[in-house]
């Protein structure tokens, strides 16, 4: 037989199908559940993508296997206190005025000030506004795209979604605290499909701080699926950390529909799992949006990062700056493929992308595939993808001061990063996300 | 008389191969200022960075010794916390490091190796706002990236700040006059003198007899094709500022660079 990968495979594991199915949505409503059946269906019928399909050329797809692995069993490990200790690894405890956290799958703590239920906001788990705001959350999934538009990931997670969040604020709330939300996994050969997604109505303002870690015993694959509908004018701060163990591999499709003059500092930092694999889109609907999107990640070990980025401008007059930066050591690897797209109508756009790379060995590597396509004439667009390794000179220099060669190291890859952070509006994510990266960046 | 703080014995540094230092004697005993001038070209920042240990400058004889230890064979790092001070003729630049950030990264290095924790945050502010006060920097400078965008005269200024927090044994300063406008001269030679004393020797490497109105060397010594031709007191500048450097090359040296 030819490699297993270059082929088409529809068949789904045992474990992923109508039985398992049956229990996930055991206690959904019933337009959950007839979604999810459709969603198989959909699962069912399309194929895992292959080395053939460019986006994956250079993430081997047959490493993400469901056949391994089968739905978590939610319950047993969500406890308190697996929850809190979990709030405590990923350095949140300052955080915890409204802070969602689940455990392999199950809800374990959900803390909300009175004051976001009696200004209308909704900040609960996947399950629970499935139940409650079963109209409203149905949506808003996938930003309300029908089951046959999915590709066959997007399309098992919504079969299996086992948890998540669900984020409305009404029209023209300010929310100033910010909503935290923990996905934590520690089980073993697990499949997790997790979906949160977040609308902000016309006029809202919000931050959202969203976490997906795991610890480095835990094995298995967890699917992210992100909807962020910014509402028109609305004011969308939110960053999501993957801080997955070292052993779990990770997908993920994030996707941003932001409406007419919104502004919306979306960041995204990737330090943790095995392999992981991130699908971006930020689909700029109407005019006046100003979108920054930033991201850092930092690869060590053989871990493997991969990162896709779409910037869709629909409209005119919008704005769409992205940066991604990050740094590889040991014979960790990145991949960077990232797409501006510019419609005819969308004149007057202003669409900026640039990924930078530090090698901090000789064995790691990166690719940086950054692309246009502009069908607009009256645009402004930069593009650029740079690799380097960390300058002689400026070692010398700090050397010169006293500092250590490893302190010296480390002083410019924080550096480094920080054009990234000097960009995320929010001084509470500014700093989460500054923190995070120091403390995985040991050089 | 004291041992000498700083001893070069007969030094030989080349850079890519190509011999620029060679067989060059210097002593410095803290309290002193010793001027070293020369044409472009004649080794001054070669022998700078040999002091601080660059890589990329090959000692290929001769010793450095630093309060009597034999520093040849350090990392520049060690140099540092061991008491040598080098500023740049061109400091680097180093993206994202703030100018505070970096400081009190430096100092704490330095600290550690005397056996002190890290500098109190209020206390490291207040010590690094009085030195930038003294050198009339604006507060704001500590939040700026290290060197970078700075106008030249910044960053020399931002040497000497350096200087002034790290307290060293032995400063070279290389060319820290060039690029300053007079005012800016004046201030940045006041913060050295500030510091001069007899803790601190002090090599300072230029090429006008405007620095030395300001700070007063003891000793001037004149550096042609990586040798030391001649060495003086303070009117020895003054000489040198009426006839150049002809004079003093040797004819052989005068010879191949023709
Ligand atoms: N890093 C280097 N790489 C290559 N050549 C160098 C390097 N540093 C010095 N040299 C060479 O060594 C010689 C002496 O240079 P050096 O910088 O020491 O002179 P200098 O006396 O400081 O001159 P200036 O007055 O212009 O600053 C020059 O020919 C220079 O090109
Ligand atoms: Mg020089």
């Amino acid at each position: 037989m030819a490699t297993p990968t270059l082929e088409k495979t529809t068949a789904l594991p045992a474990s992923f199908g109508a039985e398992a199915l049956g229990a996930v949505a055991a206690s959904d409503p019933d337009w959950l559940k007839q979604l999810r059946a459709e969603a198989l269906v959909r699962a069912e019928a399309t194929a895992f993508p292959t080395l053939n399909d460019e986006a994956w050329r250079r993430t081997n797809p047959s490493r993400f296997r469901l056949d391994p692995f089968t739905l978590p069993r939610p319950g047993a490990s969500a406890t308190p206190q697996a929850a809190m200790a979990a709030v405590a690894a990923a350095g949140l405890p300052e955080l915890r005025e409204a802070l969602l956290v689940t455990v392999d799958g199950a809800l374990a703590h959900h803390d909300a000030q009175a004051g976001l239920a009696e200004a209308g906001v909704i900040f609960t788990d996947f399950a629970t506004a499935a139940r409650s705001h079963g109209e409203a959350l149905r949506k808003d999934l996938f930003h309300g795209a029908s089951m046959d538009t999915l590709d066959r990931w997007s399309a098992l997670n919504a079969a299996f979604t086992t948890s998540g969040a669900y984020i409305r604020v009404p029209k023209n709330i300010v929310v100033e605290q910010p909503l935290v939300v923990l996905h934590h996994l520690q089980g073993t050969d697990c499949a997790a499909f997790l979906h949160t997604v977040i609308h902000v109505e016309a006029g809202a303002s919000v931050t959202v701080l969203e976490v997906t870690s795991g610890t480095d015993q835990a094995t298995g694959l967890v699917h992210s699926a992100v909807d962020v509908i910014a509402g028109a004018g609305s004011n969308v701060r939110y960053l999501r950390m993957q801080e997955l163990g070292v052993k779990t591999l990770h997908l993920s499709r994030e996707r941003l529909y932001a409406h007419r003059d919104s502004q919306v500092d979306w960041s995204w930092g990737a330090l943790g799992s095995a392999m992981a694999k991130s699908d971006m889109e930020a689909n700029l609907l109407g005019e006046g949006i100003h979108a920054m999107i930033s991201g850092f990640y930092h690869g060590e070990g053989t871990q493997h990062l991969d990162h896709h980025t779409f910037q869709n401008h629909e409209k005119g007059n919008t704005i769409s700056d992205l940066l991604y930066k990050g740094s590889l050591t040991g014979r960790a690897r990145s991949v960077y493929m990232g797409l501006i797209k510019i419609h005819k109508e969308a004149q007057r756009s202003d669409a900026y992308q640039a990924n930078r790379n530090l090698l901090l060995s000789s064995t790691a590597r990166t690719d940086s595939i950054p692309s246009l396509e502009i069908e607009a004439n009256d645009v402004r667009c930069t593009h650029g993808a740079t690799m380097g390794q960390i300058d002689e000179e400026q070692l010398f220099y700090l050397r010169a001061r006293g500092i250590t060669r490893a302190e010296a190291v480390r002083l410019i890859v924080e550096g480094f990063y920080e054009p990234v952070f000097d960009r995320i509006g929010s001084e509470t994510l500014r700093s989460h996300a500054r923190t995070r990266l120091e403390r995985r960046v040991k050089v | 008389m004291s041992q000498p703080d700083l001893i070069v014995k007969d030094l030989q540094v080349s850079v890519d191969g190509k011999p620029i230092l060679k067989g060059l004697s210097l002593e410095v005993r803290k309290g002193e200022v010793h001027a070293i001038m020369g044409p472009n070209g004649s080794g001054k920042s070669t022998l700078a960075n040999a002091l601080m240990g660059h890589p990329k400058y090959t000692v290929d004889s001769g010793q450095m010794l630093l309060a009597g230890e034999d520093i040849g064979e350090l990392e520049a790092d060690e140099r540092s916390r061991k008491g040598l001070f080098l500023a740049f003729q061109y400091p680097t630049a180093i993206p994202g490091v703030s100018v505070a950030n970096f400081l009190r990264t430096s100092l704490n290095a330095r600290r550690k190796e005397q056996g002190e924790g890290p500098i109190p945050v209020k206390e490291f502010r207040t010590l690094m706002r009085s030195h930038m006060a003294t050198l009339k920097m604006d507060d704001s400078f500590a939040g700026r990236y290290l060197n970078e965008g700075f106008s030249g005269g910044e960053k020399k200024r931002a040497e000497i700040l350096q200087m002034s927090v790290l307290k060293p044994q032995i400063a070279v300063l290389d060319e820290t006059d060039s690029g300053l406008d007079i005012d800016a001269l004046r201030v940045v030679s006041d913060g050295v003198n500030a510091l001069r004393g007899p803790d601190l020797g002090i090599v300072l490497i230029t090429h006008y007899q405007r620095l030395l109105n300001y700070i007063k060397p003891d000793f001037v010594h004149v550096l042609v094709a990586g040798r030391l031709v001649r060495s003086g007191g303070p009117e020895l500048a003054l000489e040198l500022e009426e006839k150049g450097y002809d004079w003093l090359i040797e004819p052989e040296a005068a010879n191949t660079q023709a």
